[in-house]
């Protein structure tokens, strides 16, 4: 059988642009206009009817393979009826409680203080505006993206966050042409539905509602249900948003970042033309360099009261080289706690407490990085990363299975749990059951080492060597979760500890309640 | 469902008969593939809740296909995310369900040759080039974005979902094929 040849005499009825469509709907992921395209061709003609039938039913049919077994699913319906009939309520509540993370003090003002609010603005805060906007448009002649005829109309935006910065007021409503932020964070709501988290210092001007130029600085956009389109203009290309959540970061150096959280982007680089950005991709660029891999992207973490700001880690990468590879590893620097994403590429799981243990003390705060699942399968995988000061690193791993070697070797069991929960049926799930929610956890063991100083560090691949693994066939190989890993800053040791040479990184895991 | 009654372990035998056939008919609805299971578990807990107007001795899969169609289509007014491909073609495909049910003879034929389906598709995965292989794997097994896996075999995204388009394709023939020569 031929896969890559035209299956049969069906395809020269149906034009091979409806085949495009149809196919580009069926894996989810289809261009503007190819749903009235589709559509079109489904009422007109027959053929383009069987042919997406055939289509859909094929893909039903890989996908219950690949998906959850029947006992599985089996249990995860008892789960939902129990939770159904008991209790609801109740169930609900503590579903609620359990998922909720940390209260949000974000208010609006009352209606009795919003005019005070707004007079008060305009009086405190009109000349730092002024200001600040002639800066802007020093910077922005500088920087060679002030084009005279989009000077820009102002936009109606609602403050909805504001941190750090005493410029906005949550509540405010304001009309900006102009976004100069020196210092602290503030999330802007448009009239689109689109929302702004801006990071100082930042500068930008609006051209539109749906068109911001960036000179400065870090936005973080979610363009909600109906801000299709918007892009956001940097001196070194647009980004043009797909339907999505995604991060643009201007330095004063001319080099853009750009990272995509949710759905796509498309980037657009005057020195290498368009290229399409997906969920867990970033890449770096200049005016006159094409956009090349972003190994890691720090994500922002809106917990209150962490007494370190800075992460320890840096220089997050990995060996997995293909041109076109494009996946950046998140930073979220003090981020571990109990329900934060535990993977990029699985928006749904999240790192947890064992049911009835409290989320281990010790990791509480620690920098987190967040891998990909995708690379559990490569046997030849190798992360590295950078930290900053002494720190402890810990590795949290499939706890079904034993460790590899280089875990073992390098690092020490501390006997204890967390749960990546959150899980639909999947491969790596099976054998599973479900929770009380009708989801599934793996169990990780932490395993944890002690750097005494900054050090670089490298771990090897989740996979286990070949004779460990429970390979039934090519479709149906079990193998362990990726590992999770989370570092936390420990205090220095006295100076004259060991007898380490200078700027050799310490090998030896100290021990730490050492089971295995 | 905390007793365990008979009628409880008929709709639990149900549920381990349907649950499978059931996942395909949503999907065929337009469901998105991260929905399917969702919307089908839904399915089964509207239908506990109903047991008691289901008529004892009619066809059970027929019924929880109904009540599928129908929480898909409250699917459709709903505001917000939606958890299907798109409106008008998850609208497409829901009067075209509805057309089916009405001559319950096809929709039931259908049903009833899922699992020489499966078994069919199996051989033909074996059957697959290497390269065809290691898509279907990427895509279903590990549910790779069609960017990503572009980015693994050094292509665009569009070349995968055309080169998706032709595997189904061949797959389908080659179940069609098999279950003839089953069938002669």
């Amino acid at each position: 059988m031929n896969a890559s040849s035209q299956p049969d005499d069906r395809s020269n009825v149906t034009a091979p642009r409806c085949e495009e469509a149809i196919g580009r709907l069926v894996d989810g992921e289809p261009l503007p206009g190819d749903v009235a395209f589709v559509v079109e061709a489904l009422r007109q003609h027959p053929e383009a009817v069987a042919q997406f039938e055939q289509q859909l039913s094929i893909d039903a049919l890989l996908l219950d393979q690949a998906g959850p077994d029947a006992d599985a699913f089996v249990d995860s319906v008892r789960v939902a009826i129990e939770a159904e009939t008991s209790q609801p309520a109740f169930v609900q509540k503590v579903r609620a409680a359990i998922f909720t993370t940390a209260p949000n003090h974000r208010g609006k003002p009352s209606p009795s203080n919003q005019s005070a609010t707004n007079q008060s603005l305009w009086s405190g805060r009109a000349i730092r505006i002024v200001l600040a906007c002639s800066l802007l448009l020093a910077s922005l002649v500088a920087g060679g993206i002030w084009n005279a005829a989009a000077i820009g109309e102002p936009v109606l935006v609602e403050v909805d966050r504001s941190e750090g910065t005493a410029d906005f007021a949550v509540g405010d409503r304001l009309n900006l042409r102009t976004l100069v932020l020196p210092e602290g964070n503030v999330d802007l709501k448009l009239g689109s539905g689109v929302r702004l988290e801006c990071q100082a210092p930042l500068m930008a001007r609006f051209e539109h509602p749906m068109r911001l130029h960036l000179s400065r600085g870090r936005v973080d956009v979610d363009v909600g249900e109906d801000g299709f389109g918007f892009t956001v203009v940097t001196p070194a290309g647009e980004v043009v948003d797909l339907g999505t959540k995604f991060s643009v970061n201007a330095s004063a150096d001319g080099e853009v970042r750009v990272a995509v959280f949710s759905g796509q982007v498309e980037l657009r680089h005057k020195q290498s033309g368009a290229v399409n950005l997906f969920d867990g991709e970033a890449v770096r660029l200049t005016k006159s360099q094409a956009p090349r891999r972003l190994h890691s992207v720090e994500i922002r973490n809106r917990r209150v009261g962490d007494s370190r700001q800075t992460a320890v880690i840096s220089g997050v990468s990995d060996n997995v080289e293909a041109p076109k590879v494009r996946r950046f590893y998140g930073l979220v620097p003090c981020g571990m706690r109990d329900g934060v994403r535990a993977f990029r590429d699985r928006r749904e799981t999240r790192w947890q407490a064992e049911p009835g243990d409290a989320f281990p003390e010790e990791l509480v705060g620690a920098d987190l990085i967040q891998p990909f699942q995708q690379h559990r399968f490569r046997q030849d995988f190798r992360m590295t990363f950078t930290t900053s000061q002494a720190s402890r690193i810990y590795v949290f791993y499939d706890a079904r299975y034993s460790p590899p070697d280089w875990l073992a070797r390098d690092f020490v069991n501390t006997g204890r749990r967390i749960l990546s929960s959150g899980w639909s049926p999947n491969t790596v799930t099976r054998g599973l059951q479900p929770d009380a929610w009708g989801t599934l956890a793996i169990p990780h063991n932490i395993w944890c080492r002690d750097l005494i100083q900054p050090a670089t560090i490298t771990l090897g691949p989740p996979v286990l060597p070949e004779h460990d693994l429970n390979t039934t066939s090519e479709f149906e190989a079990v193998l362990p979760s990726m590992y999770g890993i989370a570092v936390q800053p420990i205090a220095p040791p006295p100076a004259n500890i060991g007898s380490k040479q200078p700027g050799q990184p310490r090998a030896k895991a100290i021990p730490v309640a050492a089971k295995k | 469902m905390s007793k365990k009654t008979p009628d409880n372990d008929w709709f639990m035998q149900q549920v381990e008969l349907e649950q499978s056939g059931l996942r395909g008919f949503i999907r065929m609805l337009g469901v998105r593939p991260e929905s399917v299971d969702d919307i089908a578990q839904e399915t089964f807990v509207v239908a506990y809740k109903k047991l008691a107007m289901f008529e004892r001795g009619t066809n059970f899969g027929a019924w929880l296909r109904t009540i599928a169609r129908n929480l898909v289509r409250n699917e459709l007014r709903r505001q917000g995310r939606r958890r299907v491909l798109a409106n008008e073609v998850a609208e497409f495909l829901l009067s075209r369900a509805d057309e089916k049910a009405s001559h319950p003879g096809v929709e039931v034929e259908q049903a009833e040759q899922r699992d020489q389906q499966v078994a069919a598709l199996r051989d033909c995965l074996r059957q697959l080039p290497e390269r065809s292989r290691r898509l279907v794997q990427q895509r279903y097994f590990e549910q790779l974005s069609l960017g990503v896996i572009a980015a693994y075999e050094n292509t665009n995204a569009n070349n995968i979902s055309q080169i998706l388009f032709r595997l189904r394709a061949a797959l389908s023939n080659c179940i069609q094929e098999r279950l003839r020569t089953t069938h002669s």
